[in-house]
């Protein structure tokens, strides 16, 4: 789903091919990154498996019984049911909002990732690769957007477009693209001036293969570690905005929204509604965080930030 | 030179520009106001009443024109919902978003510079390598849950902190500031510290690495041949060299730090501009949300010029490098 479980994902799939087990064998090597990938595989199991793991569907009706409201944790229902994490005011069992929310905070992060990845990555190659006016006209761009802080962007344009998972999907896109554009057009550009991009011009090959057959694949290692971070962040900044009241509509409630709902019974001592989707969040982020560390490890592209 | 400094100028007026149509066209475009004003009772006369009493019945770009007329004289229209005009508004409230923002900037280069020295100082202690997994975890980790934990943990379960508002102010010169009574400073700690942790976590690379460069420089060799005191060392002529670019990224963070105060002042309702913003979003105060979006957008326009020509002063490089484009 995310960038970041495929890349990690993909040294078991391909395990035939030498460079990839070399890569797996490599990532292997860090403990803590084998931890972050174990933990961030389960986190997508649970997330994408909620409908069937979940103890409840929160958001049946039927399902919902409304005299459990603000239960603490491991209370007992009248149907015998055990809240293991307490319930919220509307009687919504915790656990299961908290499954149902990581996969709408997972999916979000995830694709706005990859379409910034997408956009970024064909604005940068461009660039690097027409050059002249066109990459100044995109850098200026570039550098415009990336000196205006991505919670004032993201802050404008959910005020003009309003909620909703594709509007937010949207502004985080547009956050993000920029990070993308930039730095693979740094990769290359250094990659441009290699000899094999000579050969692939001397052999008159089109534009277009030249661009995506010759000069991205070489820019990859890169673009899959920025890929991982980003979508960290992006999963950060939406549960900021939905917290805020401004990223997901309250129909389709991320991890963010749950903590916002909560923040109004925490002073009287009701932790649990803010606390405990608060560390899914937390673990979900650090443990992409720890795989996109060990890539960086591996890869070692120049990385800007 | 000035050749340069004019084309910046000419740069930032298109982004403040650019940012105007988008800001006024965007915000009006959607929703509308004349439902939160009119009550149940209110007939068609009464809502008429209330979109031209609001220049609503106007065409949009005339709104828009009517708009940037205004803006240019400083005046942003009247806020739907207090009826003053929202730049006074916004400025009323600035004080308070200043000085929390300015009092996170402190706190950051408070608690991650002598993190970052220690850990360049030895990068492969244990302590070293607890203090970067931390800054690591401060970029990305979403620092409104940590402002939650804060307020759980020191104002619900211990109860020493407040959780809520600005406590007692002192006027220093027509300015109400809050760090200087011990009520304001009770306040003013856990939201400065949460937002305080991204920029934390920027000091502490940036100190360490600053560590790693200058530890070898020549002049510090040259201070250690001369027999000066490693204490000497370390904290005048290490460290002044270090704050460099500490203070110049923290200037060019300051911007982004008022633009991240809205999340901070929303959850421990500081009365500063961002939580001014967050209640005009929801009632849709059309004009407090584009005179708070605008004063940020050219306070940060001017920010990135300023720093922009500082720098082509201090390194001709740039200059040059512009003209070229």
């Amino acid at each position: 789903m995310t960038a970041a479980g495929g890349v990690g994902r993909k040294p078991a799939a391909d395990g035939a091919d030498r460079p990839f087990r070399t890569f797996a064998r490599r990532y292997a090597q860090s403990a803590s990154a084998m931890i972050g990938l174990v933990v961030f595989v389960a986190i997508l199991l649970l997330a994408f498996g909620s409908s069937w793991i979940a103890p409840q569907n929160p958001y049946d009706l039927r399902q919902v019984d409304l005299l459990d409201n603000l239960l603490e944790p491991g209370s007992t229902s009248f149907s015998g049911m055990t809240y293991w994490l307490g319930t919220d005011r509307q009687g919504r069992d915790m656990l299961s909002a908290i499954l149902y929310g990581l996969r709408i905070s997972l999916i979000v992060g995830g694709l706005s990732g990859i379409l910034a990845l997408i956009v970024g990555t064909v604005v940068g190659l461009v660039a690097a690769y027409v050059g002249g006016r066109t990459d100044a006209a995109i850098m200026r761009v570039v550098d415009l957007q990336l000196s205006i802080p991505a919670i004032l962007v993201a802050l404008i344009l959910l005020v003009v477009l309003g909620t909703g998972v594709e509007k937010i999907i949207f502004a985080l896109v547009v956050v993000q693209w920029a990070y993308f554009a930039r730095t693979v057009r740094g990769v290359a550009l250094a990659e441009n001036s290699r000899e094999y991009m000579d050969a692939a011009r001397v052999l008159r090959l089109g534009h277009a293969r030249i661009l995506f057959g010759h000069l991205l694949p070489n820019c990859m290692p890169t673009l899959i570690v920025i890929a991982t971070v980003q979508v960290a962040s992006s999963i950060s900044l939406e549960a900021t905005l939905s917290f805020l009241g401004l990223g997901l509509p309250p129909t389709q409630p991320s991890l963010g929204l749950l903590i916002a709902n909560g923040f109004a019974f925490m002073m009287s001592g009701k932790y649990w509604i803010s606390v405990f989707p608060g560390i899914a969040l937390l673990v979900t982020i650090v443990s992409i965080n720890m795989i996109g560390d060990r890539l960086r490890d591996i890869l070692n592209p120049r990385l800007q930030r | 030179m000035s050749a340069f400094i004019l084309r910046r100028l000419l740069q930032s007026l298109f982004v403040v520009f650019v940012m105007t149509l988008l800001v006024f066209f965007g915000v009006n475009v959607i929703g509308n106001p004349v439902y939160v004003f009119a009550s149940p009772d209110c007939n068609q006369a009464c809502v008429n009443g209330i979109i031209r009493s609001l220049g609503l019945d106007r065409p949009v770009w005339e709104q828009y024109v009517y708009f940037m007329n205004g803006a240019v004289r400083g005046q942003l229209g009247n806020s739907f919902t207090f009826g003053v005009p929202a730049m006074q508004l916004i400025l009323e409230r600035l004080p308070a978003t200043l000085e929390l923002a300015f009092a996170s900037l402190v706190l950051a280069i408070l608690v991650g510079l002598p993190l970052g020295m220690w850990a360049g100082m030895r990068p492969d202690a244990l302590s070293s390598r607890a203090i970067m997994t931390v800054s690591t975890l401060g970029f990305s980790v979403p620092t409104f849950w940590i402002g939650l934990i804060l307020i759980l943990f020191f104002s619900v379960h211990l109860g020493w902190l407040p959780a809520v508002g600005r406590g007692d102010t002192v006027s220093v010169l027509g300015i109400e500031v809050s760090f200087l009574t011990l009520d304001g400073l009770s306040h003013l700690i856990m939201p400065a510290f949460t937002l305080a942790l991204f920029n934390t976590s920027l000091v502490i690379r940036l100190a360490r690495a600053g560590m790693r460069e200058v530890l070898y420089a020549d002049f510090v060799k040259f201070a250690r041949s001369k027999g000066l005191s490693p204490s000497r060392i370390l904290f005048v002529h290490v460290l002044k060299n270090i704050m460099i670019p500490i203070v110049t990224v923290m200037g060019m963070e300051f911007g982004g730090t008022v633009a991240f105060a809205v999340v901070t002042e929303s959850i421990f309702s500081w009365p500063g501009a961002g939580k001014m913003l967050i209640d005009a979003i929801e009632v849709l105060d059309r004009p407090l949300i584009v005179a708070y979006l605008m004063l940020v957008v050219v306070m940060f326009v001017v920010i990135n010029l300023v720093v922009d020509i500082l720098y082509s002063l201090l390194d001709p490089r740039i200059r040059f490098s512009g003209a070229a484009r």
